[in-house]
């Protein structure tokens, strides 16, 4: 009897350990509301340059030893300068259920009640992603939304091109 | 009065693009290695014979008459290139003794041999620049006059694997090398990647040594032409490397080897003529009438023992760090450089040699990062991140990234001592990491673009961890990951005044953070 319930409870206090350190319980699914507001089509022009933003929100199931699901808000967008599709993932908008290997080009989750924080957006032409944008709703027009994207912060390789293809800062309409 | 103004004009230019050029040569000390060393020659005659402060007498008439040499020779420069330059005050100075000679070569200068016991014994390491190796070096008699012998390290097997009492061998220019990087680097434990090296016969069985550490050495010294050197050397190392266990492996099979003889070196200038394929005045093996083996061209051989780093724990590397006077001063400038409006970074070869060979390397203005590969494989990185409203107090994803870059292109020498330093206008962080822990959870979240994708969300969403959050928010928030995935990261908080780095971790509660004691990081 001794041998079965001294692994048992070495068993249940890794697990009570454990669970202190997770964000969310193991099995879990974390709803977030306030993403709603976001979901739909974005649109910026300046002259003859677009840029459109299509949003979902999706269930990401995180892997072991995380084990749970969390909502997030998963994006797809389209660049045209001086007329000219410069680059589009639109094409792949809402196709499939969320996986971490979609086609997406933008997957955030809310920083506050009117701020997503974007962990990923794609620069399709530059082939490198940054974890620094953040697309914000003006409280007191709420089909405006300014974005705001920044390199990564981090050391990096010597190669890397601090660039991007599209604008760093524009202010989109809802549509 | 124009004249002169404009001819003052192009003087100061000229003063203003040297000191410019001095200067970018001492920043990219570390990117020269490599690149340039095998393609370009530099003059390094004036390196050669830059003498450090309180250099000895003795050293100092070596150097005179290696100048006097060089008037007539023009080899120093070639030497240097080739060989390395001097490190003089590390020379092993042996005075004479009172013994008188018994054996050995038949040749030389009779007259001085007449009068011997009057030479000291002089041995003049010679390093590559930017490397951390002896070699080669310099045997020296300086007694009446001075005669000189250059012996390339990478040489040793011309000498031969004999046990002849009256002549150098392959084992004491190993051994005479080793002792002499013990001084200059401290290096005193090798991985010996020639199995005819230092072989001890005990109790009928050859031993075919595989690491060596030098112990305690006495030498005493019988000087003239023909210096007859006793050396008791301890080659004894517990853990039993002797039969090939590495450092730091608990092994039982423990051998007792102590290198004892008597030998001579043959120290003479050119008098059998030429110096092998170099033309130094200087008697080398390969040179004509010389022994042991004649012909060749000397100074060609490759090194076969090379350093195993002792075997610190994490808590030892940043308590070692923590002595490194140019660490200090690293740490000082980068915390004022938090104000600039870019990040800074420097890339060190060995942090816990001072001083430090390093490069520095600045992010782009008003960016949040900076980015650079080492030419050479390197042991420790510090950066900061400035004072920008979106700047972490701890690590960020991308820097973790990068480590494991590192890691996995090889660009670290060693991972067990390896450091990742971080400075910023609140916190201070010493990262170190387990290399089999750290590359398993890089290989899982690093190593293809969709797992990062992963990573980022999980570092900067589910942990929370926020340009916006206090320094002890992050740091909590940080260690909470480092546990929960496991993730081989060992991390040190430094104190306001960065002169102490204190191990830390997570509680077992999972609720604070607290100092790891016996260097333990993960909560039990």
């Amino acid at each position: 009897m001794k041998k079965i319930i001294i692994p048992l409870i070495a068993t249940l206090f890794t697990t009570g350990c454990m669970a202190q350190l997770m964000p969310h319980p193991q099995g879990s699914y974390t709803l977030s509301p306030s993403l709603d507001k976001f979901v739909g089509t974005w649109k910026w022009v300046s002259g003859n340059d677009t840029m459109v933003l299509t949003f979902l929100k999706q269930k990401a199931h995180f892997r072991s030893p995380l084990n749970y699901d969390v909502d997030v808000l998963v994006g797809w967008h389209s660049y045209i300068k001086n007329g000219t599709l410069v680059e589009s993932s639109l094409q792949y908008a809402g196709a499939t259920p969320f996986s971490w290997s979609g086609q997406f080009t933008l997957l955030g989750s809310a920083d506050a009640d009117y701020k997503v924080g974007f962990t990923t957006f794609k620069d399709i032409t530059k082939h490198k992603t940054s974890s620094n944008l953040t697309f914000t709703i003006n409280k007191f027009n709420i089909n405006q939304a300014t974005w705001v994207l920044k390199n990564s912060q981090g050391m990096k390789n010597a190669n890397y091109d601090y660039g991007f293809t599209v604008p760093l800062n524009m202010v989109f309409t809802r549509q | 009065m124009n004249k002169f103004r404009t001819y003052n004009f192009y003087i100061c230019l000229l003063v203003t693009c040297l000191v410019y050029l001095n200067s970018s040569c001492k920043k990219n000390d570390l990117y020269n290695s490599s690149v340039k060393q095998q393609t370009v020659s530099k003059n390094l005659e004036k390196e050669f014979f830059k003498i450090p402060a309180k250099t000895s007498p003795t050293v100092q008439r070596i150097i005179t008459r290696i100048a006097e040499q060089n008037n007539q020779y023009h080899f120093v420069n070639d030497v240097a290139n080739r060989e390395g330059l001097p490190v003089w005050n590390k020379a092993r100075i042996q005075l004479p003794g009172k013994s008188t000679i018994t054996s050995g070569f038949q040749h030389g200068n009779s007259a001085n041999q007449a009068n011997g016991g009057e030479d000291t014994l002089v041995f003049v390491p010679l390093v590559l620049q930017n490397t951390m190796f002896v070699n080669a070096f310099l045997a020296c008699a300086v007694g009446d006059s001075v005669n000189i012998r250059l012996i390339h390290a990478g040489d040793y097997a011309q000498y031969g694997f004999n046990n002849i009492p009256d002549s150098i061998n392959a084992d004491r220019v190993a051994l005479q090398t080793m002792l002499l990087e013990m001084d200059v680097f401290g290096h005193d434990e090798y991985e010996l990647l020639d199995s005819r090296l230092f072989n001890h016969v005990q109790d009928g069985i050859t031993y075919h040594p595989q690491f060596c550490k030098i112990g305690s050495s006495t030498t005493t010294v019988t000087p003239s032409l023909m210096v007859q050197v006793t050396s008791c050397t301890q080659m004894t190392i517990s853990g039993g490397w002797l039969t090939g266990c590495p450092p730091g492996v608990n092994c039982n099979n423990v051998v007792t080897y102590t290198v004892c003889d008597t030998y001579f070196f043959f120290i003479d200038e050119n008098i059998g003529g030429g110096g092998g394929g170099y033309g130094y005045p200087w008697w080398i093996p390969g040179g004509a009438g010389s022994p042991p083996n004649g012909g060749g061209g000397g100074g060609s051989g490759t090194i076969a023992w090379v350093y195993v780093p002792p075997v610190l724990t994490p808590c030892q590397v940043v308590d070692s760090l923590m002595n490194i006077p140019d660490y200090k001063i690293f740490l000082d400038d980068f915390k004022s450089k938090t104000a600039d409006h870019h990040e800074t970074a420097i890339v060190m070869l060995d942090p816990l040699i001072n001083p430090i060979t390093y490069d520095t390397t600045t992010g782009p203005e008003n960016d949040l990062g900076v980015n650079y590969n080492p030419p050479i494989p390197v042991n420790g990185v510090l950066h900061n991140h400035y004072n920008s409203p979106d700047r972490l107090t701890i690590f960020s994803l991308d820097d973790l990234v990068k480590v494991y870059l590192m890691l996995t292109d090889h660009e670290i020498i060693n991972a067990k001592t390896f450091t990742l330093g971080l400075v910023t206008d609140s916190s201070s962080y010493i990262l170190m990491i387990d290399s089999t822990q750290f590359k398993q959870f890089g290989d899982t979240w690093f190593s293809d673009s969709i797992s990062l994708i992963e990573a980022n969300n999980i570092y900067f969403k589910n942990y929370n961890i926020a340009a916006g959050n206090s320094a002890a928010l992050n740091e909590y928030n940080f260690l909470k990951l480092v546990t929960s995935l496991n993730m081989g990261i060992k991390l040190f908080r430094g104190n306001s005044t960065l002169t102490q780095f204190t191990p830390i971790r997570i509680k077992d509660d999972g609720l604070s953070v607290e100092t790891a004691t016996n260097c333990v990081f993960i909560a039990p």
